[in-house]
């Protein structure tokens, strides 16, 4: 469970978050949408323990990320936006390194790599280096990756930029799984169909304030999402 | 015209953060840095003021003191061309905005320039703060005249371009090869660190090479002309202005430029797709998982990061190979220094050989302490992670676990150079049981002390968004920091053990106090690290 409770992040004189309040319980598929630049990939770090805030808390399954971070990172997996790996490792040394940041049993971490390198479709390009990846295969690494230590809590920013169809569906697949074994995903995305049909709840963020949370019925109601969305834009 | 100014100004603003630090500094923290480096660069000014000034003592009097100018000009050029063979390599082959560049519709020879350009503007810098106190030192002492000032504003302009074109076809002959081959990074690094042999063992026998064209040549000013038109046409103008020669010194300099530009610009985009071409030859399905503990997964992380980065270990890794050779030169024919230093005319009123023997200990410490303060990796790898620095962030390792790791990593890379000359010494001197002890825990303690001197300067003033790894490893401000105080430090510990030595003092004991000093100075950067590091690793925002 992720509670996000009037977190409130400053960049010098720009309030690039303001007094965001909402929580995603266990078994949740949260989306988190608004335009370039509103402040999602800020509040993203924030949860993952990358960027401090200024004011408020964040709890990860009833652990602070400002007093207890190591515990938080424990819980969760990140696979950011972008995905800038170690470009000289092999894509399973990279894998295999952050098993080892997370202490994998070798049994789990061999059965978890195997498992969704088959379903990435990456079984024939774990031994190649990094940098010769297209950045659809860097996204899967770092999928994988992320899956590997079976986290409790599963943050992506913009998961699927990148993925080919094949990998979107899967990774819908995946993520669908994981909630029904009762775990939270909250994720970034610009795409607002995959957002409407996967998320039971959604956040709209607007110049850092939230302008819109609950659940997707609730804020949609008989419209699509994308048109709730274009609409609070105006 | 106005497109190559705009991408001049982009490249430059971009690519000059040393100058900048940090876009997000605050206004006093900006300041402070600014005027850290302002205080650096009047250090290393008044230093260098201070011994030309010394050297002009003898040479004004018999009217050479010209020599003294020719001895930076041949300094700075030899280190510019050092510095351009393995920069090059980086800052012309291995830029991150190689996409933006070569989409855009501009020359390729446009690209290049600009490359080079911001190449040469660094080693104009670098090459001023050398230069303009030795011409300071000059001009009070000489009665110099207008033309004086002309012909040295020409030649800092100028003097850096004949190294760096020659450097950048030596780098880019160094890339085009190593790209032929699968494992590119290694076959760069053994080229590369056989040049710079190369020019070492050249300049270690530049007198028979000088003995060679002096006597052919009519003229002290002839003779270096004819070893370096560029140092010799200088000189010549300070000595014996002529329009003529202050004409064909820019002429010739200018032309050198655009020849370069123009040749290596029909074959730079070829060499910069070879390099960038990743060679894939596994299609294995099995893999092999081990599990390992965090601190040696990240020990691993950065020696994989390290031998990938041919910058990093040509900058660490060249003056520990210097002192492993050190060792062996000590080690195969100490007798034959006394004769080497004859050659360049120092007269030594003591037994060379009788003395080094004496305190080869002492001699072996202050080596070590060189070998690992000039050698620091650490100061630049915190800098290096770049964008990747978030994976480090989001893992839920405590920062300092990760620090220490980093520092471990750069002293399991120094160790086996470090004991493989201890081993070489002790073969050739005398050590008893307590010197052997001694110089063995010196041996693990200065590498350790260098690389958390490094990773304290890399954690206060990172650079996480360079070009390219040459940007982090030669011209960021921790690295730079970490190379003067690694001087700094070097001296002191020589003067150091000098004086006590000089004093009478036990050799045990001032090699002793030595180790104990250097435990202490650990321990307290381990503390700063613990308290400090840390916070300072999590403010670093990328």
């Amino acid at each position: 469970m992720i509670e996000i409770k009037n977190v409130t992040k400053k960049y010098g004189n720009k309030t690039a978050l303001k007094n965001i309040n909402f929580d995603v319980n266990n078994g949740e598929i949260f989306a988190f949408i608004g335009h370039n630049g509103a402040g999602k990939t800020t509040l993203i770090k924030a949860i993952t323990g990358i960027h401090d805030f200024d004011e408020g808390e964040i709890f990860i399954n009833g652990k602070s990320i400002k007093t207890d971070p190591i515990a938080c990172k424990k819980e969760m997996a990140y696979v950011p936006d972008n995905p800038e790996l170690y470009e000289n490792m092999r894509a399973i040394d990279y894998i295999n390194f952050i098993c080892d940041m997370y202490e994998v049993p070798q049994n789990v971490r061999e059965k978890n790599i195997s498992r969704y390198a088959k379903t990435f479709e990456m079984e024939n390009n774990l031994n190649d280096t990094i940098n010769s990846f297209s950045h659809g295969m860097k996204q899967k690494t770092a999928l994988i990756a992320a899956l590997a230590h079976d986290p409790k809590v599963l943050i992506m920013d913009e998961p699927f930029v990148g993925l080919d169809p094949k990998a979107v569906f899967d990774m819908k697949e995946i993520m669908r799984a994981m909630i029904k074994s009762g775990k939270t995903i909250f994720f970034s995305t610009h795409i607002l169909d995959v957002a409407e049909k996967l998320c039971t709840k959604v956040a709209i963020i607007k110049k850092g304030e939230l302008v819109k949370v609950g659940s997707m019925k609730a804020i949609k109601g008989d419209k699509s999402l994308e048109k709730i969305f274009l609409e609070l834009e105006k | 015209m106005g497109k190559l100014f705009s991408l001049l100004k982009a490249s430059m603003t971009d690519g000059m953060q040393i100058f900048r630090i940090s876009k997000n500094s605050a206004k006093g923290k900006k300041s402070n840095q600014t005027g850290l480096l302002i205080a650096i660069a009047a250090l290393i000014g008044f230093s260098i003021w201070v011994y030309a000034d010394k050297l002009l003592d003898s040479l004004t009097d018999v009217g050479a003191g010209f020599v003294v100018l020719t001895l930076f000009v041949i300094i700075t050029s030899v280190l510019t061309l050092v510095e351009g063979i393995y920069k090059s390599g980086d800052l012309l082959f291995n830029c991150r905005d190689d996409d933006l560049m070569l989409s855009l519709p501009i020359k390729k020879s446009t690209v290049l320039f600009i490359r080079v350009f911001k190449l040469y503007v660094f080693e104009l810098l670098y090459n001023s703060l050398f230069l303009i106190p030795a011409m300071i030192a000059y001009a009070i002492r000489t009665d110099v005249s207008w033309t004086f000032y002309l012909s040295s504003l020409a030649a800092i302009l100028l003097l850096p371009i004949v190294p760096i074109v020659i450097g950048c076809i030596i780098g880019g002959v160094i890339v085009g090869v190593s790209s032929r081959f699968r494992l590119k990074n290694l076959v760069q690094i053994i080229v590369t660190m056989a040049f710079l042999l190369g020019i070492f063992i050249v300049f270690s026998n530049i007198n028979s090479v000088i003995a060679g064209i002096a006597a052919n040549a009519t003229s002290i000013n002839d003779v270096i002309t004819r070893l370096y038109y560029p140092a010799g046409a200088y000189i010549g103008m300070v000595t014996n202005f002529s329009i003529i020669n202050f004409l064909i010194f820019i002429a010739v300099h200018i032309a050198i430029f655009g020849v370069m530009l123009l040749v290596l610009s029909k074959i730079y985009y070829k060499i910069n797709s070879r390099a960038k071409t990743i060679k894939i030859h596994t299609h294995k399905t099995a893999y092999k998982i081990k599990r390992r503990s965090v601190i040696h997964a990240i020990i691993a992380k950065e020696f994989n990061k390290f031998i990938n980065t041919p910058v990093f270990v040509i900058n660490a890794g060249f003056g520990l190979v210097l002192f492993v050779v050190a060792c062996v030169l000590v080690n195969v024919n100490l007798d034959s220094i006394t004769s080497f230093l004859q050659n360049y005319d120092v007269e030594l009123d003591f037994n060379l050989a009788e003395i080094v023997k004496q305190f080869a200990p002492a001699i072996l410490f202050c080596l070590i302490v060189m070998a690992s303060v000039m050698s620091s990796i650490t100061s630049s790898m915190i800098s290096l992670e770049g964008r990747a620095f978030n994976i480090l962030k989001s893992i839920p390792v405590k920062p300092t676990t990760i620090i220490i790791s980093k520092v471990l990593a750069a002293v399991l890379v120094m160790l086996p150079f470090i004991l493989i000359g201890d081993l070489i010494m002790f073969a050739k001197f005398d050590f008893n049981l307590l010197e052997i002890i001694l110089i063995l825990l010196a041996s693990i303690v200065l590498p350790l002390l260098a690389e958390l001197i490094g990773i304290a300067l890399n954690l206060k003033y990172p650079k996480m968004n360079a070009e390219n790894d040459a940007e982090v490893v030669k011209q960021s401000i921790s690295t730079l920091i970490a190379t003067f105080l690694g001087m700094g430090i070097t001296a002191l510990t020589i003067f150091i053990v000098a004086q006590t030595l000089s004093s009478g003092a036990p050799l045990d004991l001032v090699l002793g106090g030595g180790v104990v000093v250097s435990i202490l100075i650990c321990t307290g950067l381990i503390i700063y690290v613990d308290k400090i590091g840390t916070k300072k690793f999590l403010q670093i925002n990328v």
